[in-house]
């Protein structure tokens, strides 16, 4: 019984939660449209937060992931910006104009594509020197990626002078974010229907990647082990340096996700501004899930949880018109009431 | 099958093992015996890969090799089960037994196939429990099957036990030798190191002494005593290293009644008197730390529970407190908790006494005046801890505890890493408290040096007090039983 509260504790918050919702404020709350854009606000760091699951079960911490965000949604706009004015006779140029002219794609199309590939390819690649540095160098992951906190953004500001890179694709590439699956029977008072996002899409299908990486595969069992016991790990004939790159880097491929679908939303990147705290709502939604911070333990669906949780109290606080700045005084008394309650069940 | 040719490993200026020559045949089950820090560990992690040597080889099947890690010793046939065992306690049984050689099919977890196979392996091993229980739920001896079948699974040629009864009951013991013998009849080599002697001399074919690194006895048991391979570990005989027990005085110093803590002291009650040395014996988590630790507060304790100090009640609720009552606890754990290893030997010492005032002397003076009576051997104390042997380490603990002028003084294993030498040293130092009017309570898992040392030994077991022995009822064998919780 204890096991079971213990397994489903987060479950169990978050039911308690939409009754609340539902006996104060049925009717704002329950809105499909309501509904939908609070799953659709926090799809991002649901999608960073399954990687980092998986990075805090193996024994890890990753605080790089907003910086990281900022920087290779940076990179991806700059070479979609790019691909619509390279120089002729140019390698690139070359390629775009085959794909231009054999394959039919506008060359806004061809610039989204580029634009994906150098942002979900750059995340999962900077995250793969995270777990390098850490396990070459032997330097704790908190330094690592402290360091990555600082040192990416500062590159995406630079790259930027500091301001807003604007997309060039004026309809294509927002298509990302802002396109998605019709919910039969609905209505958006525009004569269409209320469209699911592709991040929710794109979220769910990582949620459950994540799940089967961790329950149903080798490399799960040996995350978990690396992430309890590191030394057991070791002597049970497990490279756990390889264990780490892997993990490190799929938690930059989320990452790099998650950038793609911002920048998308926004149609431009804010380097100031885009991904901020993404870390720490990442790690906020992984503990609230009830995943230990010491490794070794947790599940991916329940980060999700974790996520919604966060996202669901958030909203509350807007409909019931609390000031956004005590929003964080909330969140954080969320969190520590989550480990609170967890601990007790586990004594 | 296994031939150790001039092995010799050194960790910096140490010389852990010097130069060991050992043959072993298929089937054999040849027992290693020997004082902590003889060479026996350094001797199974240079055979199972996990350190290299520094000179020397051995082969393995006609084949002279050199692993670089214990996966290459695994993939080849020698397993190792460590004493302290290498399990992932997050991850159920059978789930630690494919660990490092999963199955699948198509990139996903076979399950049904592990979970048949995992069944059957621990069948064999004789467990009792269910494959799928996580084995932070295990006991010890049930971890233990699962690192026996897991060497099963690997089809290991060579398994080496390192201490595996320290911690088991003599029922689980007796099953533990029983299915090394069925190891040994599917030609199976052992390795066994132990210093339980009675074990090696009823279940091996060899024994190898080592003491100090070296090899120093390898021969058949047949006409071999406990006391003979005794006195060949230690090399001398065991009487001369404790001195004379001292007088006890009639003053009760510390008692306590009905302590409570949780699942590690129920019901505890024990009394020390002026100059007595009061042993606690018992099985690894019977309690005794914790017990320990929750007199002194550094672990909650019931509100029931009621502290005495020569006569008037005390209840320290936090360590400051205790130690102002007169309470000291010297941890198990030196490296741990017990000593800031990076800080100075000086610093140290006066780390839990940094309130005391010393009208007249320095700091330093009082520092040599430790150093003196203990006999810490240190060039200088502002040099670092890391810089002293673990028996000199030890010295300065006890130093430590000493300075905030305890009355009641609790010593948790304070021979653990330390070499025979400095033990008779620590064993005297602890007869010259006693003798100075200290009370001491001692732990210990090693049942020798609590005959040698305490005037009364209490056993517990499960977090009870099993029993209390005092004068000729003081051996070996009493206190296993009431440790193992044998009542015959």
């Amino acid at each position: 019984m204890k096991k079971i509260f213990q397994t489903y504790g987060s479950l169990v918050a978050l039911v308690i939660l939409l009754v609340l919702n539902f006996m104060f404020m049925r009717g704002t709350f329950f809105g499909p449209e309501n509904i939908r854009n609070i799953v659709t606000q926090n799809s991002p760091t649901g999608i960073v937060a399954v990687g980092m699951t998986l990075v805090i079960i193996g024994g890890g911490i990753d605080l790089s992931v907003g910086s990281m965000m900022v920087l290779v949604a940076t990179l991806g706009l700059l070479a979609l910006n790019k691909t619509g004015n390279l120089q002729t006779g140019t390698l690139g140029a070359t390629i775009v104009t085959i794909c231009h002219s054999r394959f039919g794609w506008s060359f806004e199309q061809i610039g989204t594509f580029i634009a994906a590939i150098v942002t979900v390819a750059g995340g999962a690649a900077l995250g793969l020197v995270n777990g390098m540095v850490i396990t070459s160098g032997r330097i704790a992951p908190f330094i690592v990626t402290l360091a990555g906190l600082i040192s990416y953004r500062s590159v995406a500001l630079a790259l930027a002078e500091g301001g807003e890179i604007r997309s060039s694709s004026a309809t294509v590439f927002s298509k990302i974010a802002m396109g998605g699956v019709p919910i039969p029977g609905t209505s958006n008072g525009a004569g269409g229907q209320i469209l699911i996002y592709w991040p929710i899409v794109i979220m769910i299908v990582m949620v459950i990647w994540g799940s089967f990486i961790l329950n149903q595969t080798k490399f799960g069992r040996r995350l978990i082990a690396v992430g309890a016991n590191e030394q057991a790990a070791l002597y049970s004939g497990i490279a756990v340096h390889k264990v780490k790159w892997a993990t490190y880097s799929f938690l930059g491929l989320c990452t790099g996700i998650a950038a793609l679908c911002q920048a998308s939303k926004f149609n431009s990147v804010s380097t100031s501004g885009l991904g901020l705290y993404m870390e720490l709502d990442a790690i906020a939604a992984v503990v609230i899930g009830g995943t230990s911070m010491r490794g070794g333990r947790g599940q991916v669906w329940s980060t999700l949880i974790g996520v919604l949780i966060l996202g669901i109290i958030t909203n509350m606080l807007v409909l019931y018109g609390v000031s956004v700045y005590w929003q964080g005084c909330v969140k954080g008394a969320i969190i520590l009431i989550a480990v609170l309650i967890q601990r007790g069940k586990t004594e | 099958m296994l031939k150790i040719q001039g092995l010799t490993k050194r960790f910096g200026a140490t010389l852990a093992l010097s130069a060991l020559d050992l043959e072993m045949e298929e089937g054999e089950v040849v027992g290693v015996i020997g004082e902590n820090g003889a060479g026996k560990s350094t001797m199974m992690k240079l055979l199972s890969g996990v350190h290299q040597p520094t000179e020397g080889s051995f082969s393995w099947m006609e084949k002279t090799v050199h692993y670089k890690n214990p996966a290459e010793a695994m993939n080849e046939g020698i397993m190792m089960v460590h004493q302290e065992l290498n399990l992932i306690p997050t991850l159920s049984a059978e789930d630690n037994l494919f660990l490092g050689r999963e199955q699948t099919t198509f990139g996903r977890l076979d399950r049904k196939s592990m979970s048949a196979k995992a069944e059957a392996l621990l069948q064999k091993v004789g467990a009792q429990f269910s494959p799928k229980t996580l084995c932070e739920d295990l006991s010890i001896a049930e971890q233990q099957l699962v690192e026996i079948a897991r060497a099963l699974l690997f089809d290991a040629k060579l398994v080496i036990f390192d201490e595996p009864t320290a911690v088991l009951s003599q029922v689980e013991t007796d099953r533990l030798l029983d299915l090394i013998r069925e190891l040994r009849d599917q030609n199976v080599s052992v390795l066994y190191v132990s210093h339980r002697l009675t074990e090696v001399l009823q279940l091996c074919s060899r024994i190898v002494v080592l003491r100090d690194g070296v090899k120093v006895g390898d021969f058949t048991p047949e006409g071999h005593t406990e006391a003979d391979l005794a006195a060949l570990m230690v090399g001398r005989d065991l009487k001369d290293i404790f001195p004379p027990k001292p007088t006890v005085q009639d003053q009760v110093v510390f008692q306590v009644s009905g302590l409570e803590s949780g699942k590690w002291a129920k019901d505890v009650n024990l009394s020390v008197r002026k100059g007595e040395i009061l042993g606690l014996a018992g099985l690894i988590g019977a309690g005794r730390t914790e017990s320990s630790e929750a007199i002194v507060a550094l672990r909650p304790r019931d509100p029931s529970t009621r502290l005495w100090m020569n006569d008037t009640p005390v209840d320290p609720k936090n360590y400051q407190q205790a130690i102002k009552q007169g309470l000291s606890y010297i941890t198990e754990d030196r490296k741990g908790k017990g000593l800031v290893t990076s800080m100075s030997v000086e610093d140290n010492i006066h780390l839990a006494s940094m309130d005391r005032t010393y009208p007249g002397k320095t700091k330093r003076e009082v520092t040599t005046d430790w150093i003196n009576k203990l006999g810490v051997k240190v060039a200088d104390p502002s040099l670092p801890m890391t810089s002293l042997s673990g028996g000199n380490q030890q010295k300065v603990s006890i130093a430590k505890w000493l300075a905030t002028e305890p009355q009641l003084l609790i010593l948790d294993e304070p021979t653990r890493g330390v070499d025979v030498g400095a033990k008779a040293e620590i064993y005297r130092l602890i007869a010259d408290l006693a003798a100075e009017g200290l009370a001491c309570i001692v732990i210990s898992s090693e049942i020798p040096e609590l005959l040698g040392m305490c005037h009364r030994v209490a056993v517990m077991r499960e977090g009870r007090i099993m029993g209390e022995l005092t004068g000729d009822e003081l051996s070996e064998v009493n206190v296993m039983k009431l440790a193992a919780g044998v009542t015959a």
